[in-house]
């Protein structure tokens, strides 16, 4: 019985030092784990930042590919591990309790009774009375003494005393329709003070063109000046101008909100010939889509090597001028990413200019005879997919929206369309976006509407100051910012569809549960408000409280955006198929029409006829 | 045997499993490149549906019934042990420490304090169900049907005594715990209960590696002092030591005369059993005791009161929704600053930042009101319990403390006197005799 026991406890002693051993080794397995937790992946997240400023990056992409698999391999291993410890440990202290209280049981220890323990116990009760005191009254000193000695900021005292936004320091106690306007601070210039101001946009790098640059091809007379607007009446929003319907002057039209005049073909099909007025050759490729003044279509187009603006007869297709546009000093390397293209964004043309803007962020403006004017360069752009954000030609005031990754770079700038010199530029804290502003006029001010990540920012048009600032939009912002009834929408897939009043980035209402764009923009029409998701599914909401009236999926996906031109809203796939549809309380087509070449441009439409550019061809579309 | 085996397999799974929770179930992100990434579920416990919510309370009143039954009547520790390996294993293993009755007390004081939140019938009956047990049989919930206290009884091997002056002090804590845990409670800040739980992390075999580590040596603590967690925080003990004040089916040692050898006191590893006493202060000097303490119980409450007042804006501050304000007020004075979760969800949901910030207020102004209270129950506790435990009653023999007897039964097998014969204690129990 004796070596029994003796064996017994020795059992429980090699049992505890298995234990330990297996517990000592889950332990280390622990800490080893935590560096190789995929959880907190912050080596990778500085990885993928830097992807994001050059995703053309291979050797990154495949160095973040092995850590990502490293990292997973490590966490399964250490999970292997984990789960055959527990069943090791279990084992030994399982094998520790059995023998321990068998050893026990074969030598039980007789209790003996303790006089002394009743005296004992009242004693410790009266010493147990006086630590209860003490240990009250050294929590109440200690809590007085840091009560008495240190700072104690309430955010009630910041939201009634400091920080609250000029009308919103006593803001109403019922529960209206959810909020995210920061309104920017009472005469802040630019940036409000008490924020971050961002630093001074970067200096354009301009030079002036060669007078022999601009091939003339066939000379063409200038149109005359749009007409003047009259001031709107109070409280009254307009989009930028209603140009004749002669003229889609820039991305998305006239008024750079999706929305045209008039009719256009609403019939084709192109390997048949049917329904297509002209068919011409585009030289170098790009997603920018086609922009015409008066009798002329004007494109751009590059590659890596080679930049071009092209114009074409709006009668004949007739090629009428191509105009190379040179490299400056400063120019960034022309390099696409994730199949950008090099020439991604819309030209902008007006009565007597046309501004290009390419890839590696360099612009140039020409007259309609072809003829370089001037030319300046954006410098190296910290932005994942280069500069895409179309320019907007307005009064006068050449718009681009610059934003980028790297702290203080962001801005939005005015030139003077005829010099190409700096009117304005305010700086925007904001990150890399390609989202094209939106002119507007707000009881006859003209502002600019802009979409960025985060914040959908309002812009005086005269000076650049910010009006008003709201935000909620995050991600890669591409689509562009619409208008309609007062109200602008601004739209980004995984951030939500956002209606914000003109005047004062008020939020209205926002929903996050439809199929939202991550390129096209959205189209106001007649109370409702229509965008394409990524997946191909066009879908209408009210324009009075977000809600989906109808959702309708294609085929296939689409890059462009919708555009409503006379009562017919106009979508068109990437494969180059265009929906016509009605722009209605449910969805009904009227037509489907092939191109036969892919599309990722958004149709333009004037003078009756609508125009599209293909992967190779540029197409006029109407009846002959 | 059976003791040796359910103690081997309650301390084998506990420790394993507090080891083994270091992450065998813990979710990975989804992958930076790859799609088809089928999210784990989540660890928590989904909601019963109804028919097995009342299949547990149905289950609780069973174990609590026959617990009363073998404790007060069959005074049989054996069959109690059985009945506690069964509470970890459903209460705790299966059901994963959720409904927890410690844990209910938070759920009724929210819904007291929160019109819209509507109380599950299985929280509110976790709730009652105990108390009533406590109220006629004493805390045989604690003995046989809480899966906590059950694993800490399963574990513990080799019990040491706790000096009686460390064991007054430590009992303390417990009305602490609860004051604060009610507070934070009706304030909506937090469950402190469940959130700090170490036996949820045992149960779930899943928890961030600091709770690991503080189950960890909650369980190893219990191999050597018997149930510390239920002695020394476990808020809902406080409430059923008070109902079980009033129980007249309480754990008698013996039903014969007591022999005074103080051997069920050695074996009771909780401490629940008081010895005889036959001296008492004099009026005067007791009168001069609990002036003395009331006074001390006044200066702590004037301190404590000041004190917490002054520090509400800061207390506040554990509050998440006072959290995301001072976040959204720092991201709103520097736009570059990278989003926590916290404002990206709430800017995601388009609400105002102005909204946040009243929310906030309010929650601040909650905390102004609720910890100054606070501080008066902490500086109660102090004082209520100085005075109880200086509290001198004659006894002619050893008692169980009505309190803080968690019904192990252990005392009956170390008891030399013989133990009554089966179903005895039934029959008196039935005629109304103690």
């Amino acid at each position: 019985m004796r070596s029994l026991e003796v064996a017994l406890r020795r059992v429980s002693v090699v049992a505890v030092a298995f234990s330990l051993l297996v517990l000592a080794a889950l332990v280390a397995n622990a800490i080893h784990a935590r560096s190789s937790d995929p959880n907190p992946p912050t080596r990778i997240e500085k990885l993928v930042t830097r992807l994001n400023v050059d995703r053309r990056d291979t050797a990154l992409m495949e160095q973040i590919r092995r850590e990502d698999e490293w990292l997973r391999r490590e966490y399964a291993r250490g999970q292997r591990f984990a789960a055959t410890g527990f069943v090791l440990l279990i084992g030994g202290v399982v094998l520790f309790v059995l023998s321990y209280k068998g050893a026990q049981r074969l030598r039980p220890s007789a209790p003996l009774p303790d006089p002394a323990a009743p005296k004992n116990a009242a004693l410790g009760l009266l010493n147990a009375q006086q630590g209860v005191l003490t240990l009250g009254l050294s929590l109440a000193g200690l809590l007085a003494v840091v009560a008495t000695l240190s700072r104690h900021d309430a955010i009630s005292a910041y939201v009634e005393n400091e920080h609250m936004p000029v009308g919103a320091a006593h803001p109403p106690e019922e529960k209206g329709p959810a909020l995210a306007v920061l309104a920017p601070p009472a005469g802040a210039q630019n940036a409000p003070p008490s924020l971050a101001a961002p630093s001074a946009p970067p200096p354009l790098e301009g030079s002036l063109p060669a007078a022999s640059e601009g091939t003339e091809l066939v000379p063409m007379p200038v149109s005359p000046p749009p007409p003047v607007v009259a001031a709107d009446p109070p409280k009254k929003v307009e989009t930028s101008k209603p140009e004749p319907a002669a003229h889609w002057s820039m991305f998305r039209g006239p008024a750079a909100s999706g929305i045209a005049r008039g009719n256009a073909a609403t019939e084709w099909n192109a390997p048949s010939g049917k329904g297509v007025l002209w068919k011409a050759d585009v030289p170098l490729p790009g997603f920018g889509s086609p922009v015409v003044w008066d009798k002329k279509v004007f494109l751009s187009g590059a590659t890596a090597t080679a930049r071009q603006v092209f114009a074409f007869d709006a009668d004949s297709g007739k090629a009428l001028w191509s105009t190379t546009v040179p490299m400056l000093p400063k120019s960034a390397p022309m390099k696409e990413s994730n199949g950008s293209g090099f020439a991604p964004a819309t030209a902008a043309a007006d009565a007597g200019h046309v501004v290009a803007v390419f890839v590696n962020g360099d612009v140039a403006c020409l007259d309609h005879a072809g003829k370089l004017l001037w030319s300046l360069a954006l410098g190296a752009l910290e932005n994942p997919y280069g500069q895409a954000s179309s320019p907007v030609l307005w009064k006068g005031k050449l718009i681009l929206q610059v934003d980028q990754n790297a702290e203080g770079k962001s801005a939005l700038y005015a030139l003077d369309v005829k010099t190409g010199k700096q009117v304005w530029a305010v700086g925007r804290p904001v990150q890399a976006s390609w989202s094209t502003p939106l002119p507007i006029e707000v009881d006859g001010k003209p502002i600019i509407v802009t979409c960025a990540n985060s914040l959908a920012i309002a812009h005086d048009a005269a000076s650049g100051k910010e009006i008003w600032r709201a935000d909620g939009l995050y991600g890669e912002v591409a689509p562009s910012p619409t208008v309609g009834n007062g109200i602008v929408y601004a739209a980004q897939m995984g951030a939500g569809l956002f209606a914000l009043g003109a005047g004062d980035g008020k939020l209205l209402w926002t929903t996050s549960e439809v199929n939202l764009p991550d390129i096209g923009s959205p189209v106001y029409a007649d109370g409702r408000v229509f965008f394409c998701g990524p997946d191909g599914t066009l879908s209408a909401v009210s324009a009075q409280d977000g809600k989906l009236l109808w959702e309708h999926k294609f085929e296939k996906s689409s890059r462009s955006s919708p555009v409503l031109i006379g009562s017919r809203l106009y979508l068109t796939t990437n494969e180059g198929v265009t929906h016509v549809c009605e722009p209605g309380d449910a969805y009904r087509e009227i037509a489907r029409n092939v191109l036969g070449e892919p599309v990722g441009a958004t149709p333009a439409a004037a003078g009756g006829r609508l125009y599209l550019r293909g992967d190779k061809s540029l197409f006029c579309l109407g009846e002959k | 045997m059976i003791r040796g085996r359910s103690a081997a397999l309650g301390m084998a799974f506990s420790l394993a499993s507090t080891v083994g929770a270091q992450g065998v179930q813990k979710a990975q992100p989804p992958p930076q490149f790859t799609s088809g990434y089928t999210v784990p579920s989540t660890p928590a416990p989904l909601p019963r549906a109804d028919v097995f919510s009342l299949v547990d309370i149905g289950l609780l009143v069973a174990v609590m019934g026959l617990g009363a039954w073998l404790v007060l009547a069959k005074r049989s520790r054996r069959e109690v042990r059985v009945l506690t390996l069964f509470a970890v294993l459903y209460f705790g293993f299966y059901r994963l420490g959720c409904v927890c009755a410690i844990g209910s007390i938070q759920n009724v004081v929210y819904a007291a304090a929160h019109s819209d939140y509507r109380l599950p019938v299985a929280v509110a009956a976790f709730f009652t169900l105990p108390l009533l047990a406590a109220l006629f049989f004493g805390r045989v919930f604690c003995g046989v049907a809480c899966p906590m206290g059950a694993l800490q009884d399963l574990v513990l091997i080799r019990p040491l005594k706790v000096k009686a002056q460390l064991d007054g002090l430590l009992g303390t804590i417990p009305y602490l715990y609860l004051g604060a845990a009610v507070a934070f409670a009706a304030l909506g800040t937090a469950f402190v209960i469940c959130e700090y739980d170490p036996f949820v992390t045992i149960f779930r075999i899943n928890g961030h590696l600091p709770m690991v580590l503080v189950a960890g040596a909650t369980v190893l603590l219990s191999t050597v002092v018997g149930r510390p967690y239920c002695r020394y925080l476990c808020p809902y003990g406080v409430l059923l030591r008070w109902a079980s004040v009033f129980a007249r089916h309480r754990v008698r040692i013996t039903p014969e005369e007591c022999l005074n050898c103080h051997l069920c006191a050695q074996a009771c590893p909780y401490g629940a059993i008081v010895p005889p006493s036959t001296g008492r202060r004099e009026p005067a000097q007791e009168r001069k005791r609990v002036l003395s303490i009331l006074a001390l119980t006044l200066v702590v409450a004037v301190a404590m009161g000041f004190a917490v007042a002054r520090l509400s804006p800061t207390l506040a501050r554990w509050d998440p929704r006072v959290v995301r304000a001072w976040e959204l007020r720092e991201e709103q004075e520097n736009p570059r600053l990278v989003k926590t979760k916290m404002t990206e969800a709430w800017t995601r949901h388009a609400r105002p930042v102005e909204e946040a910030y009243r929310e906030a207020a309010a929650v601040e102004r909650n905390y102004a009101l609720a910890m100054p209270l606070l501080a008066v129950w902490f500086a109660l506790v102090v004082g209520l319990r100085a005075l109880a435990l200086g509290f001198q009653r004659q006894r002619p023999e050893y008692e169980t403390d009505a309190g803080a007897c968690v019904h192990c039964a252990r005392c009956y097998v170390a008891c030399p006197v013989p133990n009554r014969p089966r179903y005895a204690g039934l029959r008196n129990l039935l005629e109304g005799r103690p």
